[in-house]
């Protein structure tokens, strides 16, 4: 077998939905820019010479409308792709993604399946301000009848998106504006990552570092560091927030005896409450020491850079967490410091 | 003289006892047979009782705390006497509580608040830490923490076991094993046992004994009724097995330290008792001199008292000897584990119908298989031999078992 490719996050993203466009013509592409620019990150660019302008389409600066519009494809049987530009955007669209997108299947007791994926990306990249940094997947991993997928490799990229394209509910799939260049292995053609599935991107026996999206990177990178005085961290990579992979947490937990959640976005009522709260209920007496989470600070992100590298997590704090949770030096940060 | 009031042995193998609650407070006024406290033992709750009289001066253990046997507990003073501040416990005693020496006035006494005491004397540990110490009888209370903040983690609890030299940490079970946390008193049968086992050279000892005769005056008992109601073998095995014992006085002994033999006058036997939590060990007195009516009537009321939970102070107390009857169960033998100080436990099978041969020709017999399991320390096989052989004339001739 040959070496797998190298490609970029973005093409890799381009690859899936270029092949589903390709598998299944009831799939089409919409959003603010999508077509003829190709994309406000390029992920788009050339579907729509490649698939012409009724499944690549252009739409104005209106997410509620063409959520919705979105929704109704769906309903009627198309299969959409709905790119907003950032999710801070798709705040504009919160009823459609949640009171109708998330709430149809149900209400029709059955009678509509909603084959839709929204994606695009979001959380911090650089000086975007308050309004434009928000990791917002705790926000719809809240809403039951909603997935949410925040990859955190090119290779998941590909094989999430394309499951979530075939998946018959609505999928919120999260990419990341800092993570559209990063490079990886990438397998050609056919390459499905489950959902609901996690990976431990790195195995460890002392701690578990449970993450997602870029967080991973920031906790292989503190891993790392670990490793050099003698911490081995394993990392473990939800890929689906939603369905959550309780049984891959509980395994690893179970192994490490500790955890420790890193989340890009705010501390309270996050994805890191609900993992903690899925390991001390189901493995309390597995823990030797309580869980503790790494996450941005409980304030709107600050525009200045020096102040929004305070806000976001970084490696020094997921490695002075894991230390203090091994019991060295540091004490482990009370939870209720971290929020109003 | 102040008069000091310690944890009392209230069973043969308690070594600690633990204040559940005080029902005295200091300034209190205390007659003899006040009860003073709840104390929770490895067998039971039972409750203290004062033996003086006097004003409760001080209490120098928490509720909730343990303390070995023989620890001062309590000061009783006489009316106006001070108390002097109690020294400095001993490393073994918990935390006492401040001397209270001011003149008794008991509405204005605060007794120390349950709760925060708790909370101060729990140590903090991590739950695995918690669980791991539970499996292995590791006191948190002993073990320095090194987790996060001094919390005692899966490390100290380890590091603690292996201290102690005991065993390896067990493999994981495999999974879908179900875990029982042991209770109090299969602890102690647990410890008790494994000490037996190790510290007492056994040997067993058994004979087959002709049961026709038993079985014959059993039946005829039962068919009077009245003070006969409720007879089983267990009742006949005791008094046979009194009997045997005060004629063969050696077996009713234990080894007292290394050195002394001490040959008991009474003749107590405890009666191996299967109860919800485990094993107790009822102790059936004077089991030689009580009439066989009056035992059925004794053993009865003290066989509900200990499977209530709830038995007398002298019920588990005292035994010199120790009865364990499986013939209820479809048992031919087994051999019984000592429990020591005794010199020796009588393992009994059922009474079962087969072949036997007398005076040169097979006839149905009714037969019964008994092992003598010996401390041989203090016991040889030729005094196993002369008891066994008491016991069998006994039981093959059971009219003494009336008398």
């Amino acid at each position: 077998m040959s070496e797998p490719r190298v490609i970029t996050f973005r093409e890799a993203l381009r690859e899936a939905l270029a092949e589903e466009m390709e598998r299944d013509d009831r799939i089409f592409l919409m959003g603010e820019e999508v077509g003829h620019y190709g994309g406000a990150y390029k992920v788009s660019e050339g579907l729509l010479a490649r698939f012409g302008e009724r499944r690549v389409i252009d739409t104005p600066i209106a997410e509620t409308g063409f959520a919705g519009v979105g929704i109704g494809a769906a309903m009627v049987g198309l299969r959409p792709i709905i790119e907003f530009m950032t999710w801070n955007f798709a705040l504009t669209a919160f009823d459609q993604l949640v009171n109708n997108a998330a709430k149809l299947r149900y209400m029709s007791n059955g009678q509509f399946a909603l084959p839709i994926v929204f994606r695009g990306p979001a959380g911090a990249a650089h000086a975007l301000a308050a309004q434009h940094s928000q990791a917002v997947e705790s926000l719809f991993a809240h809403v039951p009848g909603l997935k949410v997928v925040v990859p955190s490799t090119p290779a998941d990229g590909k094989g999430l998106l394309k499951s979530a394209i075939r998946d018959d509910n609505p999928v919120c799939f999260m990419e990341s504006e800092v993570m559209y260049a990063l490079k990886g292995p990438v397998p050609e053609g056919e390459h499905l990552v489950p959902l609901g599935v996690a990976d431990v991107k790195r195995p460890g026996r002392d701690v578990t570092v449970v993450t997602w999206g870029k967080m991973v990177h920031v906790s292989l990178e503190a891993a790392a560091a670990l490793a050099e005085e003698g911490i081995d961290a394993e990392v473990l990579d939800l890929r689906t927030i939603r369905p959550l992979d309780t049984a891959a947490l509980l395994d690893s937990v179970t192994r490490t005896h500790r955890c420790l959640v890193v989340q890009e976005g705010w501390p309270f009522a996050g994805v890191a409450a609900e993992v903690i709260t899925r390991v001390v209920t189901d493995a309390f007496d597995q823990l030797d020491a309580p869980p503790v989470r790494v996450t941005s600070l409980d304030v709107p992100m600050p525009y200045a850079p020096n102040l929004e590298r305070l806000v976001l997590p970084n490696a020094e704090r997921v490695i002075a967490a894991a230390r203090a949770l091994l019991g060295r030096d540091a004490p482990l940060p009370q939870a209720a410091a971290s929020v109003r | 003289m102040p008069i000091e009031v310690t944890m009392p042995k209230l069973s043969d193998t308690m070594e600690e006892g633990k204040v559940l609650r005080w029902l005295k407070h200091v300034g209190d006024r205390v007659a003899p047979g006040d009860v003073l406290a709840e104390v929770e033992t490895d067998k039971a709750d039972m409750e203290l009782e004062a033996y003086d009289e006097g004003v409760l001066a001080e209490l120098r253990v928490e509720e909730g705390a343990t303390v070995p046997v023989g620890a001062v507990i309590a000061v009783l003073a006489a009316p106006g006497e001070t108390v002097a501040a109690a020294p400095a416990p001993a490393p073994a005693a918990p935390k006492p509580l401040a001397a209270r020496a001011e003149s008794p006035r008991p509405t204005l006494v605060r007794r120390a608040e349950p709760a925060a005491a708790a909370a101060a004397q729990r140590p903090r540990a991590s739950p695995l830490a918690r669980r791991i110490a539970e499996e292995h009888g590791v006191d948190l209370a002993a073990i320095t923490g090194t987790g996060p903040g001094g919390l005692i983690v899966e490390r100290d609890v380890r590091a603690a076991v292996a201290g102690a030299a005991g065993p390896a940490p067990p493999a994981e079970a495999p999974s879908g094993a179900k875990r029982i946390e042991l209770g109090r008193m299969r602890r102690t049968t647990a410890r008790r046992m494994a000490e037996a086992k190790r510290d007492v050279p056994h040997f067993y000892v058994t004979t087959d004994i002709a049961m026709e005769e038993v079985v014959r005056l059993k039946a005829e008992l039962e068919r009077l009724g009245g003070a006969w109601e409720g007879l089983t073998y267990t009742h006949l095995l005791l008094k046979a097995t009194g009997l045997a014992l005060r004629r063969v006085p050696e077996m009713n002994a234990s080894l007292e330290g290394e050195g002394t033999l001490v040959v008991h006058e009474a003749v107590n036997v405890g009666l191996a008792t299967a109860v919800d939590e485990g094993l107790l060990v009822p102790v059936v007195r004077a089991c030689d001199t009580t009439p066989l009516a009056a035992l059925v009537r004794e053993v009865r009321a003290l066989v509900e008292r200990a499977r209530s939970g709830r038995p007398g102070p002298d019920d588990l107390t005292g035994a010199t000897f120790t009865l364990s009857n499986l013939g209820m169960y479809p048992v031919t033998a087994f051999a019984a584990v000592v429990n020591p100080p005794q010199a020796a436990i009588l393992a009994v099978g059922a009474v079962r119908e087969v072949p036997v041969v007398r005076e040169g020709r097979v006839v149905p017999g009714a037969v019964m298989s008994v092992t003598l399991s010996c401390d041989h320390r203090i016991v040889d096989g030729a005094l196993a031999g002369r008891f066994l052989r008491e016991l069998k004339g006994l039981l093959e001739a059971p009219v003494a078992l009336l008398v």
